[in-house]
């Protein structure tokens, strides 16, 4: 699989537990990168071309709200699909969130079957 | 909805066994735990904080199941991410009980502390134990 995964997400550890996930699914390691918030995932996005990014919300810096605004508001990268995985349960936001545009979301505390299973099916949509 | 110590268990269980297939039961209660993590929430109505402690033993087990490799494998820094993980996702189920899904309850970033405050009277807390070690978790709701 030659897809490329964008990982955003403030915990390192749950980075690394979802790049394991993904290589599960048949991903190459060197095709999944990692972001610590939203401001380094537009800095990836921007010399890095992916066609998923796996986003969390709630994060310093620049939350996934923001990044998702600026990244949909981007030509180059409106296109690309966006999976929230996230502990936010707010149906309001939710639904504002879907209309800028999303292909799933993810609850946080996720079973790594859930998570191969939605990035492998929203791959399999956009090859 | 008042939070009280049978939600936090098994709050903490599912969060548990979803993300890393860690198994625990009730008890196992003890103050010699190493590690410790916190985070807040507000919103209308509900305000507070979550702790979780934890001995070596747990964190190490939690950390080596989320990245699936053996427990000598497993650095402190990686217990630390995973016990403040572990709070954020404890986080997200404790304010959805609180009524998250319809009245917004913003959560806070997931922190590594050096020790929790003493409960007060009207806190909360659970005792789980796992093959490996022990958490605790402590609620403690917020007067407006």
């Amino acid at each position: 699989m030659n897809d490329k995964v964008l990982i955003i997400d403030d915990s390192p550890i749950l980075r690394r537990s979802m790049r394991r996930a993904l290589i599960q699914i048949g991903l190459e390691d060197h095709n999944v990168f990692e972001a610590g918030n939203g401001q380094e995932g537009l800095d990836a996005l921007e010399v890095q071309a992916v066609s998923l990014v796996l986003l969390d919300l709630n994060m310093p810096v620049m939350d996934g709200e923001e990044f998702l605004e600026r990244m949909k508001d981007d030509r180059r990268f409106s296109s690309i699909d966006v999976v929230l995985v996230t502990t936010e349960s707010n149906v309001g936001r939710l639904m504002r969130l879907s209309r800028l545009g999303i292909s799933g979301i993810l609850h946080k505390p996720f079973m790594p079957e859930d998570l191969r299973e939605l990035a492998g099916h929203t791959l399999g949509k956009a090859s | 909805m008042d939070i009280n110590a049978k939600h936090l268990e098994e709050i903490v269980s599912r969060a548990l066994e979803r993300s890393a297939f860690v198994y625990v039961e009730p008890g196992g209660e003890t103050d010699q735990h190493d590690h410790h993590a916190r985070i807040s929430f507000d919103g209308d109505g509900s305000s507070g904080d979550i702790f979780l402690s934890a001995d070596q033993g747990f964190v190490r087990e939690l950390a080596s199941n989320l990245l699936g490799v053996d427990l000598e494998q497993v650095s402190t820094t990686e217990g630390i991410e995973a016990l403040s993980e572990l709070a954020n996702m404890v986080a997200g189920e404790v304010i959805s009980l609180l009524g998250a899904r319809t009245s917004p309850i913003q959560l806070g970033l997931p922190s590594s502390v050096e020790a929790i405050p003493e409960p007060a009277a009207d806190a909360c807390t659970a005792h789980l134990f796992s093959d490996f070690g022990s958490i605790q978790i402590h609620y403690q709701a917020r007067k407006a």
